[in-house]
């Protein structure tokens, strides 16, 4: 009890549990052979996903993760599912044979491995990077602060916006052309034969 | 004949007494140390913890700063626990409101047995309802049939965070803020979904469908109306929305002058009310659960405390969206300070006349409209609110920009002298500009659906 | 193993009593590379079930896996290197001053962007072909095979 603190470890603790969490759901996602529990535990291994940006100071995309994943894809993954009735029975859904065993150690050891050689990177010191040139010139920026003033707190919305619309605006207006143009393809692409010829 | 066979669960009689006697002692615990420190300030109570810890530290001789951490965790529970309580007491009491307000409507009483004016008549609903047992038919899918409820209800209790109670009494005041409560009611959909998957019944299936296709709808208009009122206000936080209608002005933005964002934003308003009035499956949007065509729809299996959850679910929701209109566009607790009553009482009770008023619109509706096709309701959405709430959000970023080259005299055009009356004018000129434009986009789409869509 | 984990990685973020208010947690942060390790063995997972998983739609929800652990590790890199220090303009003198630089965030905006877009038009294409030809199968559509 004496020296017992366990705040150095309590971002660890969050770390862990979050990330086990995002880990067992994509098992799920994996594993199971129910394609609606698939489903439903790929929305957990998401919100999971939000979960951990939160514990990386970025709120916003924690949050947007969660409403875009959970209200969009994965009603929309949900609907398709009841649309194409779901499974059918007496069908092996996934494949378990000998090349099933080998694909996954060799996927999971060279991502391991991959993993293991992130582990021993030293990133060089925090906090100062070449973008801040690029940076520099493009932003006019709202947020100044000095260091003990901004340290490890949540990125403010400000600066996502900011970048948004200062350096990046071009990629992000393709993006929303991009987005546009699968709807209306999507639109198109789903209506039946005759009603697509009467419209065009 | 096998589909008439239930599987019965008999009801856990001992694990629900547990949680009701820790749930009392928590509640007199709360209650004792509120009681003991003085009524309308819990500081005390606080200090009382840190002083425990500080205790602990001397004690055992441990590091020399406070675990910070693990004391914001337990004063954060604490206040959760409060607002736990206040809010299934409002579950509890608005259908009891409800009730005695459509009776009124209606020229009927209303439940008058239990109780003075049968002022305990959701306690007695509660304890029948924790009598029941819980049913999970044969052939339906049963983690889902589990889980579904509480999909439902624990994001309704989450969403209570947020809740601007009053002056200094909102609970946790994130940086996200009212995104928050859209990525709550993600969750409410995959709740309804799972429970008309997991009942194996025709008309939850059609339930679930309907529900899910017409909440993820009526979240665009949602959302098109909640950037109209951050560009506003400039800021997502609940506390600054706020500000910014008492102040005119926070430290992010604001419009320079106090206003209820209902003057400017009156269209936004009746688009996110009806939004939201659809989001929590009112009539006269109630399709997902009417009682007339699928016999009340996703929640037709259910029974005992898991039909209690969606009810109290549903309930809690429309105490946050009345929350949420209030605070994005009638001031939140703004108003006149009461005399006897102090500065945060009075902000409370100007909060809470303002939801019951909003409430009561809610019940109105109910009472008076009846409901709606799903093909017209899509129509409504797709058609009306939608390219509305887009127009309103284009001239919101107009009327932004116009009252921004107000502000800052090196943009004007022409110098003019800067007092009050030139302000006031140009308040009043971008005013009924943006009416008028409104106006103009708008009065197409404000056509009855059959003369338009013929 | 425990040296292994709490390593000399820790790159210095400290939380301290002066910037409790706005901090999730006390004491030194995670580092960059638990997250990357976490994000590798998910992506993995997705490869392993794109792979092996025969219905479609189980498909594309393990390609929305991959998707995440990318984003993921983008917004791992974006706390890691998201702050730039820059000289005040103009003046000589002064302290530093700091800024953030969310270009990590920024690109997980766009990958999500293109996810929605991925799993709108992949689903399309699934419930065409299940109108099409029955079935959802990966192995049945072997309409090429002569």
């Amino acid at each position: 009890m004496n020296n017992l603190d366990l705040t150095p470890y309590v971002p660890w603790i969050w770390f862990s549990f979050f990330g086990l969490f995002t880990l067992v759901m994509a098992l799920g996602v994996v594993f199971h052979r129910k394609i609606v529990y698939n489903a439903v535990f790929l929305a957990l291994s998401l919100v999971g996903t939000g979960a951990l940006y939160i514990t990386l100071n970025a709120d916003f995309l924690g949050i947007v993760q969660i409403l875009l994943y959970v209200g969009g894809i994965i009603v929309l993954i949900l609907f398709s599912i009841l649309l194409t009735r779901g499974e059918e029975r007496g069908v092996e859904y996934v494949n378990r044979n000998k090349q099933s065993f080998w694909a996954f150690s060799l996927i999971m050891g060279l991502s391991l491995w991959i993993g293991t050689q992130f582990w021993k990177v030293q990133w060089p010191d925090a906090n100062r990077n070449l973008a801040a040139n690029h940076w520099e010139r493009y932003s006019e920026i709202a947020t100044i602060k000095t260091l003990p003033q901004i340290l490890n707190r949540t990125v403010p919305v400000e600066a996502i916006g900011d970048g948004l619309m200062k350096p990046y605006l071009l990629i992000f207006e393709l993006a929303s052309i991009v987005l546009l143009v699968a709807m209306v393809g999507v639109v198109i692409y789903m209506k039946p034969e005759k009603e697509r010829g009467a419209d065009a | 004949m096998k589909l008439l066979e239930w599987r019965v669960r008999r009801v856990p009689v001992g694990k629900i007494s547990l949680i009701l006697g820790i749930l009392a002692f928590v509640l007199f615990a709360t209650w004792k140390i509120w009681a003991l420190t003085g009524y309308w300030s819990l500081e005390p109570a606080f200090d009382s913890i840190r002083n425990f810890f500080l205790n602990l530290r001397d004690k055992f001789g441990g590091p020399g700063e406070l675990p910070m951490g693990l004391y914001n965790t337990i004063i954060i529970t604490l206040k959760l626990l409060g607002i736990l309580v206040v809010l299934l007491l409002i579950g509890a009491y608005s259908t009891l409101m409800e009730r005695k307000i459509l009776a009124f409507m209606q020229d009927r009483l209303g439940p008058t047995r239990v109780g003075p004016r049968g002022i305990l008549q959701p306690i007695a609903d509660g304890l029948k309802l924790l009598q029941k047992e819980c049913i999970v038919p044969l052939g339906a899918d049963r983690n889902f049939h589990y889980l579904a409820p509480v999909i439902c209800f624990i994001p309704a209790l989450m969403g209570a965070v947020l809740i601007p109670f009053g002056k200094g009494l909102i609970p946790v005041d994130l940086n996200v803020g009212i995104l928050y409560f859209f990525a709550l009611g993600a969750f409410g959909e995959l709740g309804i979904f799972l429970a008309a998957w997991g009942s194996n019944n025709k008309y939850s299936a059609i339930a679930g469908f309907r529900a899910v296709a017409q909440l993820v709808s009526y979240e665009i208009p949602m959302a098109f109306c909640i950037m109209s009122i951050v560009l506003l206000s400039g800021s997502l936080k609940i506390g600054d929305i706020i500000n910014a209608q008492i102040e005119g002005a926070t430290a992010y933005g604001g419009l320079g002058f106090p206003i209820w964002f209902i003057v400017p934003q009156f269209l936004g308003f009746l688009i996110f009310f009806l939004s939201a009035v659809a989001e929590t499956n009112r009539t006269p949007f109630d399709l997902a659960e009417a009682e007339s065509e699928l016999v009340s729809g996703f929640h037709t299996e259910y029974t005992g405390l898991r039909w209690a959850f969606f009810f109290l679910a549903e309930y809690v929701n429309i105490f946050i969206g009345a929350s949420i209109i209030t605070a994005m566009y009638l001031g939140g607790y703004a108003g006149p300070e009461l005399p006897f009553l102090g500065i945060t009482l009075s902000s409370v009770v100007w909060f809470c006349l303002k939801v019951f008023l909003i409430f009561f619109i809610i019940v109105w509706l109910r009472g008076t409209l009846p409901r709606l096709r799903v093909d017209q309701l899509m129509m409504l959405c797709w058609k009306r609110l939608i390219p509305i709430a887009m127009a309103n959000f284009l001239l919101t970023g107009i009327f932004v920009f116009a009252n921004t080259v107000r502000l800052t005299p090196q943009l004007w055009p022409v110098h003019l002298e800067n007092s009050a009356y030139t302000s006031i004018a140009a308040i009043v000129f971008i005013l009924i500009a943006m009416f008028g434009l409104a106006w103009f986009f708008a009065k197409d789409l404000l056509k009855p659906i059959k003369e338009r869509d013929a | 193993m425990l040296n292994f984990f709490l390593n000399d990685v820790f790159s210095g973020q400290q939380c301290t009593i002066e910037n409790i208010g706005n901090c999730h947690f006390y004491g030194p942060a995670v580092p960059v590379n638990a997250y990357l390790f976490l994000a590798m063995i998910l992506f993995g997972l997705g490869a392993y079930g794109v792979v092996t998983r025969k219905h479609l739609i189980s498909i594309l929800m393990c390609m929305e896996i991959m998707l995440n652990a990318v984003n993921l590790m983008l917004v791992a890199f974006s706390r890691q290197w998201g702050l730039a220090s820059m000289r005040p303009p103009f003046v000589s003198t002064g302290d530093d001053f700091w800024v953030y630089v969310p270009v990590g965030q920024i690109f997980v905006i766009f990958s999500l962007t293109i996810a929605v877009a991925e799993a709108a038009i992949g689903l399309a294409l699934v419930y065409h072909i299940y109108r099409s030809l029955g079935t959802t199968q990966a192995e049945d559509f072997d309409l090429l095979k002569g």
